[in-house]
C-alpha cells in the first residue's frame, strides 16, 4: 500500500485480514501461494508484511522469519499476535539486512503497492544469496487495468499506462480502500534484470467463488532465483 | 494446424512480404531480445523466412523449420544460401545440443503441441543458450474493440484457458485468414519452466510511432500490446 495511505488503512487492514475466511488470502490465495514456497533455509524476510499473517504462516512451516513493514502500526499488530516473532519496522528500499543474509523472500501482495518497486526489488537482489529465492504475489495487470461495468463486461481503458488504482470495498460491514499501482510483466522483469533476478514460473490465480473472476484473472504469483 | 498454414500459404507470403504485416513494425523490439550470432541459431516456425533473413544479416547462421512445405520452398527460394527444411516443432530432426539459440516468433501459439515444440527447443539448445520468443499478447487475445477502431474500449471477454483463433484480416487487396490459439501467460511460462526454462526478460512493446503514424487503428496499440516478447535461458 503506498505509504501513508497504509498508516491510516492499519485498523481496516488489521480487521480485515484477520477475519476467518474473509480475505481471498484465506479463502483460496493461500494455498497457491505457498505450492511455491521452497524449503526453509537459513532466513527468510517476508517483505511488507503488513500484520503478519504470512510471517505467522511461514513460522508454523519452520522458516526462521523476520518480518519487515514500513507502517509501524502494522508492525504493532503483528507483534501482538505473535510475542515470539521478529518483526522490524523498515523501508523496502532499505532493508537492514546484510548482503546475502537471506535465502528467500517473500513479498505478498506488497510489491505493486511500493512507491519504488524497482528498487525494493534491488534491495531485495541485496539481501538475497546466490541461488536463493524471491516468491512473491502481485494484483494482476490484468486485474488493475480494467473494471466490472455495471453490464458485468471488464472494461480497460489502458494496459500499458503505468497510473495509481483505488478500489473501494465493503463487504459485510467492512471497509477497506485498497490503493495500489497498476504495473505491467516488463515492469516487473526489468526490475528483475536489475537486480540479477530470473522468473522461474509465473500462476494466473483466479477466484473460483465469484463467476465474474473465472474469466479474468485477480492475482499474479511468481517465483524468481538469484543469478 | 500444420495443414492450415500449407491450405492458406500463398496467402501467407504475400501478406508477411507486403507492409501490412506487424512484423516490420515490432522487429527491432524484439530484436533487442535477440543475442549476438553465436555457431549455429535453429528459427522455429520460420514461415517464408522474414526473420531467418534478418538473422543472417545480423551474422547468424540459420537454419529455419517450419511444418508447411509452401512456406518452405518460398523461405529457399528467397534466400538460395539459407538452410530451410520441413519439420514438426514437436519433433525437431536434429540431434541434442545443435544449437546456440533459438527464435519463435509469431509461432508458438500456432503450433498444435506447443508444451512439445519449448521441450524440443530445449532439448537442440545447449547449455546456456537462450530462446528468444514472440507471442500475440495474452491481453489482447482476450478480449476486443469496441468499436473496432482505433480509440475503441478494449473488453477482456475471456482470459483464462486454451482458445481458438480464426479471424480474416483485411487490408487493401489482400486478405489473410489466421488460425491458430490463445494461450494466457501462464501457458506460455509454465510449457518454459516444466521445460527446464528460466525466463530473463519479458517485453510488451507498445506501437512503434510509424506503425501508428501510417494506420489510425494501431493507436489502440498504444493502449493494448499485440505481443508478448521474452527470453528464456537453458540454464547450466
Amino acid at each position: 500500500m503506498l505509504h501513508d495511505a497504509c498508516e491510516t488503512q492499519a485498523d481496516n487492514w488489521t480487521r480485515w485480514a484477520r477475519e476467518p475466511n474473509f480475505d481471498s488470502y484465506w479463502v483460496f490465495h493461500r494455498e497457491h501461494f505457498l505450492a511455491l514456497l521452497p524449503p526453509p533455509g537459513r532466513l527468510t524476510l517476508d517483505v511488507g508484511c503488513g500484520e503478519g499473517r504470512v510471517t505467522r504462516d511461514l513460522r508454523a512451516l519452520a522458516h526462521r522469519v523476520v518480518g519487515v513493514d514500513a507502517a509501524p502500526s502494522m508492525v504493532a499488530a503483528a507483534r501482538d499476535v505473535d510475542p515470539g516473532g521478529e518483526y522490524l519496522v523498515a523501508d523496502a528500499a532499505e532493508l537492514p539486512f546484510e548482503d546475502g543474509s537471506a535465502d528467500l523472500v517473500v513479498s505478498f501482495m506488497s510489491l505493486m503497492d511500493m512507491e519504488d518497486m524497482p528498487a525494493a526489488v534491488r534491495e531485495i537482489g541485496r539481501v538475497l544469496t546466490q541461488g536463493g529465492r524471491l516468491l512473491a504475489a502481485v494484483a494482476h495487470p490484468v486485474n488493475t487495468a480494467g473494471s466490472f461495468a455495471e453490464d458485468g463486461r471488464f472494461r480497460t481503458d489502458s494496459y500499458l499506462e503505468r497510473r495509481r488504482v483505488t478500489d473501494d470495498i465493503e463487504r459485510d460491514g467492512l471497509v477497506m480502500i485498497f490503493h495500489a499501482r497498476h504495473l505491467i510483466l516488463e515492469d516487473y522483469s526489468r526490475a528483475l534484470e536489475a537486480a540479477g533476478l530470473v522468473f522461474e514460473g509465473f500462476r494466473e490465480i483466479y477466484n473460483e467463488e465469484d463467476p465474474r473472476w473465472h474469466r479474468v484473472p485477480l492475482f499474479l504469483d511468481f517465483r524468481a532465483v538469484r543469478q | 494446424m500444420s495443414t492450415l498454414w500449407e491450405e492458406r500459404a500463398e496467402a501467407w507470403i504475400a501478406w508477411a512480404r507486403s507492409t501490412n504485416d506487424s512484423y516490420w513494425s515490432y522487429r527491432d523490439s524484439f530484436f533487442q531480445l535477440v543475442p549476438a550470432a553465436g555457431d549455429r541459431t535453429i528459427e522455429i516456425g520460420c514461415g517464408e523466412g522474414r526473420v531467418a533473413r534478418d538473422l543472417a544479416v545480423r551474422g547468424h547462421s540459420v537454419v529455419g523449420v517450419d511444418a508447411a512445405p509452401t512456406l518452405i520452398e518460398a523461405a529457399a527460394t528467397a534466400d538460395p544460401a539459407g538452410e530451410y527444411l520441413v519439420a514438426d516443432a514437436a519433433a525437431l530432426p536434429f540431434e541434442d545440443a545443435s544449437f546456440d539459440l533459438a527464435v519463435a516468433y509469431n509461432s508458438l501459439m500456432d503450433i498444435d503441441d506447443m508444451d512439445g515444440a519449448v521441450r524440443e527447443a530445449w532439448r537442440v539448445l545447449r547449455t546456456g543458450s537462450r530462446f528468444s520468443v514472440c507471442v500475440t499478447h495474452p491481453v489482447n487475445d482476450a478480449g476486443h474493440f469496441e468499436p473496432d477502431t482505433g480509440d475503441g474500449a478494449f473488453f477482456v471477454d475471456l482470459y483464462r484457458g486454451r482458445r481458438r483463433y480464426d479471424e480474416v484480416w483485411e487490408r487493401p487487396g489482400v486478405s489473410m485468414r489466421s488460425v491458430g490459439w490463445c494461450y494466457p501467460l501462464e501457458s506460455y511460462t509454465r510449457g518454459l519452466g516444466d521445460a527446464g526454462f528460466l525466463i530473463e526478460a519479458i517485453r510488451e512493446p507498445s506501437a512503434p510511432a510509424e506503425r501508428v503514424a501510417a494506420r489510425s487503428k494501431a493507436l489502440r496499440r498504444l493502449r493494448i500490446p499485440n505481443f508478448l516478447m521474452l527470453r528464456a535461458l537453458k540454464p547450466a
